[in-house]
């Protein structure tokens, strides 16, 4: 068997969020934002030991805050500036690797994974 | 306009190379660093300023084609250009260019894994495929192939096999397992390395040498070309698998454990890039320094021990995995079990025996080449990020890891820091890898881990050891250590630089390698 110049996950991705866009709707952006996470941020932001990013959160928040994804405290603005800026023991996400497009479900998954509504 | 140019270039000739390339690329990924997205390209982890490497912008070609005229345009703008592939190799320099104002060539866009062939077992990826992007697109087809990733499992199959890394199942040795690559020279023309270089051609990711010489490892921990796709042999998916870890009660069983280890790694009876690592780079997974110590300094012995027991973590911790078929992983189980009860008080340990622990987890899924970023707990032991990878080679021989353990730990308790470290096992020799760990937030514990760096690599030459791969700091450091025969070796590799990029616009000073004109002093 040989497969050859099949799409990669990052085309199918782009492919959904002209969909979404077109679409406005909220929770294919949110599904389209989770796919994200689960691609880029759950290796570190996962839940339990072996994510180092929820291990750091749990001492320095509490369990409570360790996992990000449906905190009430963050905003997707916040989320967007951590992503293109790093912070602290996180680096940096190049636009090459998560589009601004991509970035917005992001902050939207991980602010209302429920696909309410968010504030800008 | 941006404030940062590269070295000896005008405004105006930056302006001008700028607009060339946006009309090539687009607007948005022509990125100059009054743009915040710049901020993407920082090394963010080293001990030394991040304006040190700022690039003064990043272009992000999509296809081939634009990087040719991507290079093109830097070769008649005279413009220095850094090629990244993921730019995730953060321990030893990230996104960043070698010096400030250098322009960051960023090949994440070239994402595509262009071929799997399953009857001869091979992969033809482009630079940005990352090892996530590669597992996912071998789930999702059912692939009976496995991948080999890297401990950074945010990291790239090419940049790592580039870079000279290893990863952990039995096609561990990245650059072994490398077969055929396409580079863009520096005037912008197109070559493809052996059987690659025939017309109509298939072999291009099955046979390494071609005809005449061959060249592949000039494309690696150099500045030669911008490659663009290289070919990979895959690993069949075994039958069986049986990962397992043997715990040491002593320090001092490294020795043993070293010798005893490498007629298992020589008769391939442990195929793979085996690894033992010492007690604190296991326990980053479960605490944190500041639980068990608030002063400055390494941690005493006293503490490791109430550390080791308190986790149930051996003083070194032995990882490897046996593959094939299941009666024959099972006798040469046998072997290693009666090789490794040798040891006093080794414990030697199961998958079964260890459900949820998160340390064995992590270790037996890179082993069967599964991409995950555990390893990076080890960035919350001290808090604050830094941190740089000193890797030594040495023979696998249990006098060389005693010696290298206590030479390095030495140093680092000198200038404050705890050592954690590990010995990756490959043919017959071994990777020593130190993480250095500060918080790069202290200027003082940043100087220190710099100082302590540089000290390392003076003490490790002087013994006759030399770093595998390092951060962009210390490439001209390490790369004077190499000067056997007045140079010849560098002085080499500078000629070579000469001919294949007289512009001197790739990668300027990429692993010590300098155009004409060009000295480490100039750019710094």
């Amino acid at each position: 068997m040989i497969v050859r110049r099949t799409l990669t996950a990052a085309a199918l991705i782009a492919m959904m969020i002209v969909g979404t866009a077109h679409a406005g709707d909220m929770k294919n952006s949110v599904s389209h934002g989770e796919q994200i996470f689960n691609t880029q941020c759950i290796f570190c932001h996962g839940q339990g030991l072996g994510h180092p990013a929820w291990q750091m959160l749990a001492l320095k928040k509490g369990k409570a805050k360790a996992y990000i994804v449906g905190r009430t405290d963050l905003t997707p603005l916040y989320i967007k500036h951590v992503v293109r800026n790093g912070l602290i023991e996180m680096p940096p996400f190049r636009v090459s690797q998560i589009s601004n497009p991509d970035l917005d479900a992001l902050a939207q998954y991980i602010t209302h994974p429920d696909g309410a509504q968010s504030a800008k | 306009m941006n404030a940062k140019l590269p070295r000896g270039v005008s405004k105006e000739q930056f302006a001008s190379a700028m607009n060339a390339m946006r009309k090539v690329v687009g607007n948005q990924w022509v990125i100059v660093d009054d743009n915040p997205l710049i901020a993407g390209y920082m090394d963010t982890y080293s001990a030394a300023p991040v304006s040190s490497t700022a690039a003064s912008a990043a272009v992000c070609p999509a296809s081939v084609e634009e990087v040719q005229q991507i290079v093109k345009i830097a070769h008649s703008h005279r413009i220095p250009i850094w090629s990244i592939a993921t730019g995730r190799n953060f321990a030893y320099g990230g996104p960043a260019p070698r010096s400030a104002g250098q322009v960051v060539l960023d090949l994440r866009r070239m994402n595509r894994v262009l071929e799997v062939n399953t009857e001869l077992g091979y992969a033809i990826v482009e630079p940005g495929v990352g090892y996530v992007d590669f597992y996912n697109y071998m789930q999702k087809h059912k692939l009976p192939y496995w991948i080999d990733c890297a401990a950074n499992g945010m990291g790239g199959v090419m940049g790592n096999t580039l870079d000279h890394g290893v990863g952990y199942t039995a096609y561990g040795d990245h650059l072994l397992m490398q077969c055929g690559m396409e580079v863009v020279m520096s005037d912008g023309s197109l070559m493809r390395t052996g059987m690659g270089a025939l017309p109509n051609s298939t072999c291009f990711p099955l046979y390494k040498y071609g005809y005449g010489p061959y060249i592949d490892g000039l494309f690696t921990q150099s500045n030669f070309g911008v490659v663009t796709k290289i070919g990979l042999w895959l690993m069949p998916e075994p039958p069986a698998f049986k990962p397992f870890k043997v715990q040491f009660e002593s320090e001092d069983d490294l020795y043993q454990a070293t010798e005893l280890m490498l007629p298992l790694k020589i008769n391939m009876i442990i195929p793979n890039a085996a690894i033992t690592t010492h007690l604190l780079w296991e326990a980053s997974l479960f605490t944190t320094k500041h639980e068990w110590s608030s002063g400055p300094g390494a941690l005493p012995q006293s503490t490791l021990r109430r550390i080791a027991e308190k986790f149930d973590i051996g003083m070194w911790n032995f990882y490897a995995a046996l593959y094939g078929m299941p009666e024959v992983v099972e006798e040469n189980w046998k072997l290693v079990e009666a090789t490794f009860q040798k040891i006093k008080g080794a414990k030697i340990i199961l998958g079964e025996d260890r459900k949820g622990d998160p340390s064995f987890d992590y270790r037996a899924r890179l082993m069967r080449g599964e991409p995950n970023l555990t390893e990076f707990s080890l960035l919350n032991w001290v808090g604050g990020g830094g941190h740089i990878n000193f890797s030594p080679i040495s023979p696998a021989s249990g006098d060389d890891a005693m010696k290298q353990f206590h030479m390095i730990r030495q140093v680092c308790e000198k200038y404050g820091f705890d050592y954690i470290g590990e010995f990756v096992i490959g043919w017959r020799e071994q990777h020593h890898i130190l993480m250095l760990m500060f918080n790069r937030y202290d200027a003082d514990e940043s100087k220190r881990a710099h100082d302590c760096f540089a000290q390392l690599i003076d003490d490790a030459a002087a013994q006759g050891y030399g770093e595998y791969r390092t951060n962009l700091h210390f490439m001209d450091a390490i790369a004077e250590t190499y000067n056997a025969n007045d140079g010849a070796l560098l002085k080499m590799h500078r000629r070579v630089k000469r001919a294949l990029d007289p512009a001197g616009i790739l990668a300027p000073g990429k692993n010590g390698i300098w155009p004409i004109g060009e000295t480490p002093e100039t750019e710094s």
